[in-house]
């Protein structure tokens, strides 16, 4: 019996201010997968990957996350996405707030419980007191995959993963996804540097002026 | 709608789901407005860079006057108000309170209820104002020498009610602004205009309240202020985080 697929895109197509971003899209993504994007600069790839996380809304054809789409009410969409964490091309963290304050804040706010300390598990245990703005760019990455370290999301989406990372917390990447994969959820890393994904992902799709298509491997 | 759909219906709808859901958005009000002032306490935006220049506006107005300290009375409240709502804008628009797109899209994510988070950004705006208020208020009674025998009483509770007021209406301004390339000159011109009822109801009520008369009228007045922020700034909080993202 075929899966019931965790995102599907039907013909989806995205404008911003006058200019298409993405057309025509058509994609699912099943659970298990773990779907490698590429392409070059501007060729829509976050986009793709903010229709995705439901942070965009398609303006035509049909985008369906976790069984959410343009009808889904904003009660519903809320409890979706939070089963979906997005790790993005820029760290998401508050600089006045310490690095433990950053992963506190979030888990707070889901209302996460109570887990083992994923700053020690990151390497950032020392530091923890360390406003965010005083930390480099790779103790940002850092923090944003400690929070992920607090719970299992269902669909994770990571930007460039690697950018910032060290050869020592690269592993991180490697066990968000796994961990994610399998607990019969999903996984998208954007990546320019397809070196860097290729043995952790599944399929391969290519985003090029707007337009999705899939690798065959 | 098969019986398992319509299960799950019921269950969300159930009252101990109800209770779950309210004291979620109860717990990520408080921790916004933990992280509000958390953030406003290290950057120090209001009291050590706002305080200090509106006490010194409060100061420059007697030093142009002179010493008409018929007229300094007089005008007392009304400079101690004008002062508050002035740079007190700036306090409820301060960049800190805005935030990145990699973070606004995580809030996203972590389930954030916009309702929450806005609710949670006035409550940590209004407690900053009140403070602003309670500093500059002392210098005002130096400066400008109102009557004796006022209605503290009164005087809290119109301190209370502006800093909700002014609050929420510059929580919902940022909000409105959120994205826009010259949002940090639109916030004061936009919100400092739809302060007016909140001036006219707050000087009144002080005046009368240095004098000791009672200023019910006046304080009723911010009330109704205070309600109808509050109802536009819970109905528009989640149309505008979605149409601002």
């Amino acid at each position: 019996m075929a899966s019931h697929p965790l995102v599907r895109f039907e013909d989806a197509g995205y404008a911003a201010a006058g200019t298409l971003i993405l057309r025509g899209v058509n994609l699912t993504i099943e659970p298990g997968d773990i779907l490698g994007v590429s392409g070059p600069n501007g060729a829509g790839k976050t986009t793709l990957l903010r229709l995705t996380a439901t942070l965009h809304r398609p303006t035509s054809g049909v985008c369906s996350v976790l069984d959410a789409d343009a009808d889904t009410r904003p009660e519903e969409l809320a409890a979706v996405r939070r089963k979906i964490a997005m790790v993005g091309h820029f760290p998401a963290v508050w600089p006045e707030l310490t690095l433990r304050e950053n992963v506190e804040l979030v888990s707070r706010l889901r209302g996460d419980p109570p887990s083992e300390d994923p700053l020690r598990t990151v390497g950032l245990e020392a530091l923890e007191r360390w406003k965010a703005s005083r930390a480099s760019l790779g103790m940002k990455r850092r923090v944003e995959f400690a929070r992920l370290l607090t719970w299992t999301p269902r669909l994770l989406l990571l930007d460039e993963p690697h950018a910032g990372l060290d050869a020592a917390a690269a592993p991180l990447v490697d066990e968000v996804v796994g961990r994610v994969a399998a607990n019969g959820g999903a996984a998208v890393l954007v990546s320019h540097d397809p070196g860097r994904v290729t043995p952790l992902i599944t399929r391969r799709i290519l985003v090029s002026a707007g337009e999705v298509s899939e690798e065959i491997r | 709608m098969t019986a398992e759909q319509n299960g799950a219906e019921q269950k969300d709808r159930s009252p101990s789901r109800r209770a779950v859901l309210r004291r979620t958005f109860w717990r990520q009000t408080w921790w916004v407005i933990r992280k509000e002032l958390r953030v406003e306490l290290r950057g120090g935006e209001t009291l050590w860079m706002a305080a200090p220049f509106a006490a010194m506006a409060l100061l420059l107005a007697p030093l142009a006057l002179g010493t008409d300290t018929a007229l300094l009375r007089r005008i007392g409240p009304g400079m101690l108000w004008l002062v508050v709502v002035l740079f007190g804008m700036t306090v409820t628009v301060r960049p800190t309170s805005i935030e990145s797109r990699p973070v606004r899209d995580l809030l996203t994510l972590s389930g954030l209820d916009p309702v929450a988070a806005f609710l949670g950004r006035s409550g940590a705006s209004a407690a900053l104002l009140f403070v602003f208020t309670l500093v500059l208020t002392p210098v005002m009674i130096v400066l400008y020498g109102p009557d004796s025998a006022p209605l503290w009483g009164c005087l809290l509770w119109l301190a209370v009610g502006a800093a909700v007021a002014l609050g929420l209406l510059g929580t919902l301004v940022a909000a409105l602004v959120t994205g826009l390339r010259s949002r940090t000159a639109l916030a004061p011109i936009m919100s400092v205009p739809l302060a007016a009822p909140v001036l006219i109801a707050v000087v009144n009520g002080t005046e009368n309240a240095l004098n000791g008369q009672p200023a019910t009228i006046w304080l009723l007045m911010l009330a109704a202020v205070d309600l109808i922020l509050l109802i536009a700034g819970v109905m528009l909080a989640a149309p505008l985080d979605e149409t601002t993202r």
